[in-house]
């Protein structure tokens, strides 16, 4: 007769204690500086065309 | 050897807290992001100071010569043709009104005044201003929805006479644009800013008439000025208003500038008046369109519109960042006086409290004191530090200094001193916290000193900083620490900062029980209580930060000693000032972050929570992230505004800062002399702190690493002490 092994105690789950060294706000995926980096391109280069467009539309009225 | 986490090494002999940070790609990008930033500023500051510019009433200052003027047109109509190049002027047709009105469009009159003329089924021509068209476009609509006429009356209300023609066609041509976004119109029509009838032209104005009429603009002056803008009275406005003998007339009055309740009210009595004589009311066009071809308001093309678009979104966006930043300097000013006089208040009540001869911590401590200093590459300073620890007159004191794998023999150093009551112990690299960890694990009393090894002390600090332990409530001491290296302007600077962060700002936390930092420098604790903290934690970069806020959370007092002195090296270049300011800065944010929790607990660390994290959240925070507010309005005033109120603000300022620096100097019994740096300190040392914070805060925000950096010493301090 072949033993037979018990079922694993699928209930029971390893206890992942907290880090106590983590650095805090530290992101080390970089996800959130990236994404917060791009943000602010985007809006800058968005505002800095809108003042290129009204300096230059100016500059027509001059003539 | 060194610090491991999740099975990789983070630290080793480079005495770091946090893994070193790889050179970010970005780094060199957060200038040009701050660079671009400033440009964007300046330039809404610059649009905003231009549709803001101050103008007087019209009809100002006498006319100058008018023999260029023809002769036809100084006696002729108020209407001047100069569009093809031969003059036309053209006369109000008999018993014809022609109700103008200039300076609007005004949010609170101009309804008004449209609502007065709808009353009567009267129709009037507007000179608008194109900056005050780009705040209020709607009213510019309702205008020409209602039958009204508008005309320009250029942008900022500029006299044009002596302007160079670039800027003339400017003023109108930004009108016209605001015009064709506000009500989809193009007009022909143009009055001059302080202009009034033909007679009064001069060469000068004749020139820009001229001028208007190359841009295909008809010029309109008036024959009857109310001179409403005196506010004379509704009669005399009336008066002043009517023709005489049944001719017709151009007719000048406001409807922006100032309180027009007057106007409004001779308007709503003079309709009816000249009606009953017979007069008939019209627009320019009405009046002057059969004699004058071409005066009608046209539709206004796309391109127009979309330059009047971008134009006047330009002006309300640059007047909400002036409203922005007015309010945010109102918010500054109150912010500084509160915390000022609360400084004031509590810091007098403190020192008079502690000088009293009735005041005690208890019976006298004796007991024996580790002192823990930790040490990484601090041979220059090394010894003079220890020297004045272990010579100092307290009873028992045992001074243990734990070398954090320095290779400069900084250990070698203290073990030459040859001291009996001094160790010292070598520990694997693993930064400030775990030294320090280490250290209260090896004393050998209860009683608990952390200095740090470029720090000196007077021989009776010890036993003074131990003194409040008498009161068995007491987990942890602040010292008094003083800059030692102040022969640069920059010592002079951080001495002054200091003296007034620990005789004013310190004597406040301890008497509201909300003590953020014990010193790294100077601190005293209890072995139970830091026990009780959870020791010193790698978690923040300003581990005193933290751990004082981890002991008042463990039900602790934490208090004030400013008897027990000690003199520290300070950074004594503006890149070192940098880098240190850098990690407090985003390590007080860090422990604030971590011990937010305290805000909803309960007792002791409730009370911290909603005591202290605010008050560190509000001042050492948000009001010097604020500051750069007064900078770029006092700049802003200088170009922009009146100087002389500009330069009395920022002299204010600076006023309440020398009366708080004279206090807390007198609080500590320092000579005056120093604070004749504090004045320079507003040019550069204030704005470093704010930029630092700014740097600090926008790293924490994009979760950047931030590394643990070791000040190079000069070992000025030490050799004072010697």
């Amino acid at each position: 007769m072949r033993g037979r092994a018990d079922k694993p105690d699928v209930a029971t789950r390893a206890i992942r204690l907290p880090d106590a060294t983590q650095a805090i706000f530290v992101d080390r995926s970089g996800r959130r500086g990236r994404l917060l980096r791009r943000t602010a391109y985007a809006v800058l280069l968005f505002v800095l065309v809108l003042l290129a467009l009204l300096w230059l539309s100016q500059v027509l009225v001059v003539g | 050897m060194g610090t491991w986490r999740q099975g990789q090494k983070i630290g080793d002999t480079q005495h770091i807290a946090t893994p070193e940070p790889r050179k970010s790609r970005f780094a060199g990008r957060r200038w040009i992001i701050a660079g671009v930033g400033t440009l964007v500023l300046a330039n809404l500051l610059a649009i905003g100071a231009y549709a803001n510019s101050r103008f007087a009433p019209d009809n100002e200052g006498e006319p100058g010569r008018h023999d260029a003027v023809p002769a036809a047109v100084r006696e002729g109509g108020p209407v001047v043709d100069a569009r093809t190049g031969r003059v036309a002027s053209h006369q109000v047709p008999d018993r014809t009104i022609v109700l103008t009105f200039d300076d609007g469009p005004d949010p609170l009159w101009t309804p008004k005044v449209l609502d007065v003329l709808h009353k009567h089924g009267v129709p009037g021509t507007f000179f608008v201003l194109g900056s005050q068209t780009s705040r209020h476009p709607e009213f510019v609509d309702r205008m020409v929805r209602e039958g009204h006429e508008v005309g320009v009356h250029t942008f900022t209300h500029p006299d044009l006479a002596g302007m160079s023609g670039w800027r003339q066609r400017l003023e109108i041509g930004q009108t016209r644009s605001a015009i064709a976004y506000a009500a989809g119109v193009t007009t022909p029509l143009l009055r001059l800013p302080y202009s009034s009838g033909v007679d009064s032209l001069d060469n000068e104005h004749w020139s820009v008439v001229r001028g208007a009429g190359g841009q295909d603009m008809v010029s309109v002056f008036d024959d009857t000025d109310s001179r409403d803008w005196a506010r004379p009275g509704v009669d005399q406005i009336v008066r002043s208003s009517t023709p005489q003998d049944g001719r017709g007339a151009v007719v000048l009055l406001h409807d922006a500038g100032g309180d027009r309740a007057q106007t409004v009210a001779a308007l709503d009595r003079f309709i009816p008046m000249m009606r009953q004589r017979g007069y008939r009311f019209t627009t320019v066009e009405g009046a002057f369109g059969k004699q004058a071809p071409g005066l009608a308001a046209g539709k206004a093309s796309r391109a127009d519109q979309i330059r009047g678009g971008l134009l006047v979104w330009a002006v309300k966006i640059a007047d909400g960042t002036n409203r922005v930043l007015w309010f945010l300097l109102l918010l500054v000013g109150a912010l500084t006086l509160a915390r000022t006089l609360v400084l004031f208040g509590f810091a007098l009540r403190h020192a008079r409290r502690r000088r009293a001869r009735t005041w005690s911590w208890g019976p006298e401590v004796n007991e024996p004191v580790t002192v823990i200093v930790p040490a990484y590459n601090e041979q220059r300073t090394i010894a003079a530090a220890v020297r004045t620890l272990a010579t100092g007159n307290h009873p028992g004191i045992e001074v243990l200094v734990i070398d954090d794998e320095s290779d400069d023999g900084t250990a070698d150093e203290v073990e030459a001193l040859g001291l009996p009551n001094v160790r010292v112990v070598r520990v694997p690299g693993g930064g400030k916290a775990s030294a320090l960890n280490a250290g209260v694990a090896l004393a050998r009393h209860d009683l608990l000193v952390m200095v740090d090894a470029d720090t000196v002390v007077t021989p009776d600090a010890i036993h003074k900083l131990v003194q409040p332990f008498a009161d068995p409530r007491v987990g942890a001491v602040a010292g008094n620490v003083k800059v030692g290296n102040r022969r640069k302007i920059i010592g002079r600077w951080q001495h002054i900062e200091y003296v007034i962060g620990f005789n004013l700002d310190r004597r406040l936390y301890d008497t509201l029980r909300c003590m953020p930092t014990i010193p790294g420098a100077l601190g005293g604790f209890r072995r139970q209580a830091v026990r009780e903290a959870g020791g010193l934690s790698r978690a923040t970069l300003a581990e005193d930060t933290d751990l004082t806020m981890a002991i008042h959370r463990a039900g602790w007092r934490v208090v004030y000693e400013e008897t027990a002195v000690a003199r520290t090296e300070a950074p004594s270049t503006l890149g070192q000032l940098w880098r240190q300011r850098y990690r407090w800065s985003y390590g007080t944010m860090q422990a604030m972050w971590r011990h937010r929790r305290a805000v909803i607990e309960h007792g002791a660390s409730g009370r911290f929570g909603r005591r202290g994290l605010p008050f560190i959240a509000l001042f050492s925070v948000l009001l010097p992230l604020l500051a750069p507010v007064l900078d770029i309005l006092a700049v802003y005033g200088l170009f922009f505004l009146d100087r002389v109120e500009a330069l009395a603000a920022w002299l204010a300022v600076l006023v309440i800062q020398v009366v708080t620096a004279i206090l807390a100097f007198r609080l500590d019994r320092e000579p005056l002399r120093p604070l004749w740096a504090l004045p320079f300190q507003q040019l550069v040392y204030r704005q470093v702190m704010y930029l630092v914070l700014v740097h600090a805060a926008a790293t924490a925000l994009t979760g950047g690493l931030l590394k643990w950096q070791h000040l190079r010493r000069s070992g000025e301090v030490a050799a004072e002490a010697t």
